[in-house]
This record gives C-alpha cells, structure tokens and sequence, in this order.
C-alpha cells in the first residue's frame, strides 16, 4: 500500500453524469464528488481554461486577456445589463462655448468633432454648455449633434454664398449669445469665416491651435519655428487632428432660440458661385484626392491610361516610369517628385521604395496591385491584389465599361 | 478703348524662411505680385515697417517701388489703411486693389492683418485666390473674376466689384521670374506712418521655440486591417479593387444607379 487515496474513475464518472437521456452524458467541468474545487490528491483543483476566459476582454478580433486585473471582466461585462443610454442634460449653465461647424454636405466632418471635442474641455472646466451654430436646414444634424458632445443646437442659416453675410450673421448670434469662447475648424472655410469675425468685431483671433486645455492654447508662430502660448482666448480656429473628438455620454443637443435681430440682406458685393471639383485628369498631382500610378510592373502604358481615365483618377508614376519616357516628370511621386495629399492612391507595380513612400506622406489609403507579396508596398496597402498588373488593369477597364454603358 | 490699368498695392511682410530662420520673401507675397502683373496692374510694394534689404528680393519678382511706413510697428494696420487711403502712393488716382499673402511667414502668421486692412478701409475682402481675371475690361470700378483654391484641387468662383482686398494662395501659378538687376534698381521709399506710441507688448501671449507633437491618428486609416488577395481571377480582383474605392468614396458610385 502506498497510502495515497485510491480513486475509483468508475464512480467519479457516475458522480458527474447529467440529465437521465438515452445517452449518458457527462460535465467534465463539474469537480469530481461534489467537492467543490478539491482535487483527489487534496490540493486545489484549477481550471487554466476557465480563469482564462474570466481575463477575457470582451470585444475586439484578437482575445485580449486583462491579466494583473481583478478575474472575471469577462463574464461580469457580458452579464451586467446593456448600459440604458444615457443623455446629459445641462440646464443652468454657467457659460457658452459656441462651435461653429463647417457642415460639409450638412454634416459634421472629422474636423467638426474634433472641434466639439475641443469645446467641451474648455466647457467642462467652467461647468459651461457648448452651443453649436449653424446647420439650418439640415434635418441630418439634429440626431448628431448630441452624440458628439453639443448641449444646444443654435439653428441658425450659415448655408448663404456670400461671405460677408454669413460672417455678419454669425456676429449677430454672438453678440446675442455672449459666449466666453467660439472655435471655429481651422480648414480654409472656416479660417476665412473666423478670420472675417474677428476683424468685424476687433477680438482678437488665436488661428491653428494645436493644443488645448482649458488653461492655454499653443499655436505655432514665426514660419513654424516658435509658438506662442496663452490663456484660451475668445476666438480661436483649431488645427486638425490636434484634439480627439468627444467620446463620452451623448448630450442632450436641444435646439437654443436664438433672438438675434435679422441681418440685413448685405450688399452682396461678392458674389461666390458654388465649389467645383477639379478634372482630375489635368489637375495638379499634389492637389489631387485620387491618384492612381503606375511602376516598373507596368508595361501597356495604353491601357494604364485607359484605366486612369475610368476611375476619375490623376495619373502617377514611380520615377523608373518616368526615367523611361513612359509618362511625364510631373507625373513622378516621391521624394525627388511630388509629395501628394490625397486620399487614396492606388499603385500599379511599384515596388514602394522608400524614396517612393516619401511621396505618400500624408495618404491616407493605399491600393496596391503587386506581383510580389513582400513588396514594401504591400505593406503600406489596405487593400493588396497578388497578380500581375496586366491582367489585372484590362479587367477593371471591362468593368468600369460595363457599369458605364 | 484701351483698358486703364489698375492700380495694386501689394503687402509685403518681409518673412524668414522656416528651415534656415534667415530673412526670406514669402512665396504667396512673391505670388501676389505675379496676380498683379497677370492682371496689367501697376504694382506698388506696402510694408509696414524699417526698410530692411530682403524687401529687395520682393523687388527682384517685379516691383520697382516699394514704400515702407517708418514708425508702424504700433499699429499696421491703421498705417497700412491710412497709407491706402491717403492718396499719396499713386499720382493717377486712388488704389483699386490691395493684394496680400494669405498667411505671412515670421511674425504672428495668424492671417488676419488682410481682413483686418479690408475691415478699416471698408472694403470686401476674397480669401485664398489661384487666379484672377477683370471681368469688365473697362470702367471706373473695375470687377475681378476669382478663382478661390479650395481643398483637393476644388475651385469656386467669385466675382467682387470695387476696390478690394485678395489675399493670395500658395497654389496660384503666377509666380514672376526673379530678375536681379531690378531687385539693384528698385526704389525703397520711406514715408512716416503718422503712428505715436510705442509697438504694444505681446499682449498676453509669451513664446517659446516650437515643439513638434504627434498628431492624432485617422481613424480610417487605422480600420483599413490590410487586406490581401492572393492570386485572385482578375475580374475578382477587379471587383474587390472598385468595391474598396467605392467604400472609401473616392470612386462615384456607377452612372446607373
Ligand atoms: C536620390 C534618389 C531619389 C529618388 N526619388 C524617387 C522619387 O521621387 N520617386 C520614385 O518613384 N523613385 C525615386 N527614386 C528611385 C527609387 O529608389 C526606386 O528605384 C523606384 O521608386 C522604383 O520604382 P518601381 O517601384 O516602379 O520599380 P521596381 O523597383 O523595379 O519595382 C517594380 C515592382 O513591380 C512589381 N512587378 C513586376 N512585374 C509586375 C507585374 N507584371 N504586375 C504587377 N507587379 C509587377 C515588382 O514585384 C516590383 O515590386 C529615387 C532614388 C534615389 C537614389
Ligand atoms: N508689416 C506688414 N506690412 C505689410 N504687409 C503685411 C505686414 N504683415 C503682414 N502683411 C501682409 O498680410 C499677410 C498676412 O499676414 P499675417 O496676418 O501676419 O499672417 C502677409 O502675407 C502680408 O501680405
């Protein structure tokens, strides 16, 4: 006799045996005996699987497990009730902060959040509402508002073509409102409304913030080469991608009257037509929102074109293309060609060079057709196509042909 | 009948360039006396300040006059709207046109200074110009067709009448060629701004050598996972490649739908 505890397996097997089906069915999980948690030699018995999947952080594509932390997020979040949504309400505020938004399509951009963002730090730190100004005439907004961290909705008509009017009615809310500060998004529109603001009404303007808290403000001075630093002030434009948009509980966006007296018709003396896109096939390489390119991979430079002219698309090059005469110098993207500012570029046979890769600074997608999986390209690319150019450009012409006609 | 020229005043704010910090002009200042030679205009330079040598360069790019306001440091722009409007830069007639950077290069570079000119001369102001033509090739008030860069390669059209204020793009085409012998043979003239006090105090706002800080991230460009397809059927790849494009918005959705 050894003196360890003999086991019978057969009877620990019965102990877990559920349910009376015609099957015998067993939970293995269940501790052997009733015993809760102590194993046959005596010691604690643990489950690596299941204190593993209590570290689980829910959501996300890759487990994530919150290891160091109190056990058990998992089932504790995915158990607690679905939170009730929430809206917080701001009646007795004791200051505005006024944004005014630049509505591209009737809609807040990413640079409009992030300048509700903005506004809500200043806001938060002196209990004040933010109001946002504008957006008459965009039944979209109203749902939106909320969510991105507006207290008020001020509906007031900024959609007019002259400049002028629309700063003059801006300057009547605001004198209405009497807020403590007013941001504008520092894009070209809305610099120039802020811009005509502040010279109508002496304030003076901070333009290009690019950090904000709610006790200073820094803007770049001196071609970029100092910055000034100062309280916030009352007109101030932010720069993009500087503040994170807000994030937190949906706000309540209820509409504000605004009794401002009605801005005179102004004299109209400019008069501005609306915004026209460029032809994408003769505008300016760093101007454009699409370029499409071709590299060393491309050899039928015919059905490039073709291919270019089909998706509304500013051609590119690599400077190998170029050095050939296949396309023109202007047409060359990288360091010692054109830096582009676009939103998507999609690159025929570029190897992706990192003299190449200097030119896509500021892209913010990549497309790449590629024969080589490894390319440095490939690795810059949401979306990757492994095959040969050739193939590939006749097929997208054929499709392009065949939703066109 | 011949068209009367025009009679442009062009700011200049005598800049330094952002990599060396050396004093340098600034590129849409250099642009906005290439706008005034596209237009036939006679050009007069404005600065408000000391004549410093760099307002040669500006020269350099097409202005044979340049007229700096002594004493103006306190208050530009009522030196600069009191210059504009005292008669005493063109001996033909008054200004019709006032053309200025859209954001200078070594001082606040808030871009303001044009809006606030055109605020105190009482004249409408259009921001961000790539081109200018006259509309009415004679007349007394002259009208401007504009165009206005805008983001993306966008251009809208305006049309101002009467003297005005542009303040000029970095994308307009219309940059002179730089001749030396004129930067050597150009006049600077100094006339007093009629300004007492002292320049003010940066109000408020100290400074300090610029840090660089990160930017935020797009969030669209952190959600493209990259995707790869590997030897798909060209017509597969070829749907793959215009349903991204199409998700991006980048592409018009087809003409049929
Ligand atoms: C000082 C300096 C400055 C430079 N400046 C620039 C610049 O501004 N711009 C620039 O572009 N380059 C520049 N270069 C050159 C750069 O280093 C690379 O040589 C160049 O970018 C390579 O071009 P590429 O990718 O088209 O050609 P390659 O390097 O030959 O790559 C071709 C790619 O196409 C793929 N391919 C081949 N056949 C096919 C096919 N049938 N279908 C699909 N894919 C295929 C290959 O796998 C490869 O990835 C500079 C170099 C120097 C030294
Ligand atoms: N001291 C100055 N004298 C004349 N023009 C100026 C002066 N400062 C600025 N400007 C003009 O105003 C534009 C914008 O300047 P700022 O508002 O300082 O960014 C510049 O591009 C110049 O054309």
């Amino acid at each position: 006799m050894t003196g360890r505890p003999r086991r019978d397996p057969r009877a620990e097997r019965a102990a877990r045996q559920v349910g009376l089906g015609a099957r015998p069915r067993f939970d293995l999980a269940q501790p052997p005996g009733g015993l809760s948690g102590i194993g046959p030699s005596g010691r604690p018995r643990r489950d690596p699987r299941a204190e593993q999947a209590a570290l689980l952080v829910p959501g996300g594509d890759r487990p994530r497990l919150a290891r160091g932390g109190t056990g058990g997020i998992g089932p504790a979040r995915a158990s607690a009730p679905a939170p009730v949504a929430r809206v917080i309400r701001m009646d007795d505020p004791a200051c505005l902060v006024v944004v005014v938004p630049d509505l591209p399509d009737g809609r807040l951009d990413r640079l409009d959040r992030q300048v509700l963002g903005a506004a809500r730090v200043l806001a938060d730190a002196a209990s004040g509402a933010v109001v946002l100004l504008g957006g008459a005439g965009t039944p979209d907004l109203m749902a939106d508002v909320g969510p991105a961290g507006a207290d008020r909705l001020a509906l007031v008509d900024l959609a007019s073509d002259d400049p002028e009017y629309r700063a003059a009615t801006v300057c009547a809310a605001l004198a209405a409102l009497s807020p403590r500060h007013v941001l504008f998004p520092d894009s070209d529109d809305g610099a120039d409304l802020a811009r005509r603001v502040a010279a109508h009404t002496g304030q003076g303007l901070m333009t290009g913030v690019e950090v904000l808290t709610a006790r200073q403000a820094i803007r770049p001075s001196r071609a970029g080469r100092r910055e000034q630093i100062s309280a916030p002030p009352m007109l101030l434009t932010l720069a993009p991608d500087r503040v994170a948009p807000y994030a937190g509980e949906a706000r309540e966006g209820r509409p504000l009257p605004v009794d401002a007296p009605p801005v005179p018709p102004g004299a109209g003396r400019i008069r501005a037509s609306a915004l026209r896109a460029a032809d994408p096939a003769t505008m300016n390489l760093a101007e454009a929102p699409f370029v499409v390119a071709a590299g060393n991979g491309v050899t039928d430079f015919a059905l490039f074109r073709s291919v270019v002219a089909g998706l509304h698309a500013t051609p590119g090059a690599s400077r190998v293309v170029c050095d050939a005469g296949s396309m023109p110098r202007a047409a060359q993207v990288g360091a010692s060609g054109t830096v582009l500012d676009a939103v998507c570029y999609l690159a025929f046979g570029i190897a992706g060079a990192p003299q190449h890769l200097q030119g896509l600074g500021r892209v913010e997608h990549v497309v790449a057709v590629n024969t080589d999986l490894h390319a440095a390209m490939v690795a810059r690319a949401g979306l990757s196509v492994i095959a040969d150019a050739q193939r590939v450009m006749p097929a997208l012409r054929d499709a392009l042909a065949a939703e066109d006609g | 009948m011949m068209a009367t020229a025009l009679r442009a005043v062009v700011l200049l704010s005598a800049g330094i360039d952002p990599v060396s910090g050396r004093p340098a002009p600034v590129g849409t200042e250099i642009r906005a006396i290439g706008l005034a030679r596209a237009l036939g205009a006679r050009a007069i330079g404005l600065h408000a300040g000391l004549p410093v040598p760099v307002l040669r360069e500006y020269a350099g790019y097409g202005l044979a006059d340049i007229v700096c306001l002594d004493g103006a440091g306190a208050d530009p722009v009522t030196a600069l709207a009191r210059a504009i409007l005292s008669g005493g830069l063109f001996a033909e007639g008054p200004v019709d046109l006032v053309l200025a950077g859209r954001r200078a290069s070594g001082g606040a570079d808030s871009g303001l200074l044009p809006y606030a000119v055109a605020e105190r001369l009482g004249w409408p102001i259009v921001a961000d110009v790539a081109a200018a033509q006259r509309a009415t090739p004679a007349g007394p008030s002259p009208e401007l067709e504009i165009e206005q860069a805008r983001p993306r390669g966008a251009r809208r059209t305006a049309r101002v009448a009467g003297p005005c204020v542009l303040s000029v793009h970095e994308v307009a085409a219309c940059v002179p060629d730089f001749v030396f012998a004129q930067a050597r043979a150009a006049v600077l003239r100094t006339m007093p701004a009629g300004i007492d006090g002292s320049p003010p105090l940066a109000g408020g706002a100290e400074e300090r050598a610029y840090r660089r800080r990160p930017r935020l991230i797009a969030a669209a460009a952190q959600a493209s996972g990259g995707r790869v397809l590997v030897d798909p059927a060209p017509q597969d790849a070829a749907r793959a490649i215009i349903d991204h494009l199409r998700a991006l918005g980048v592409l018009p959705p087809p003409a049929g739908s």
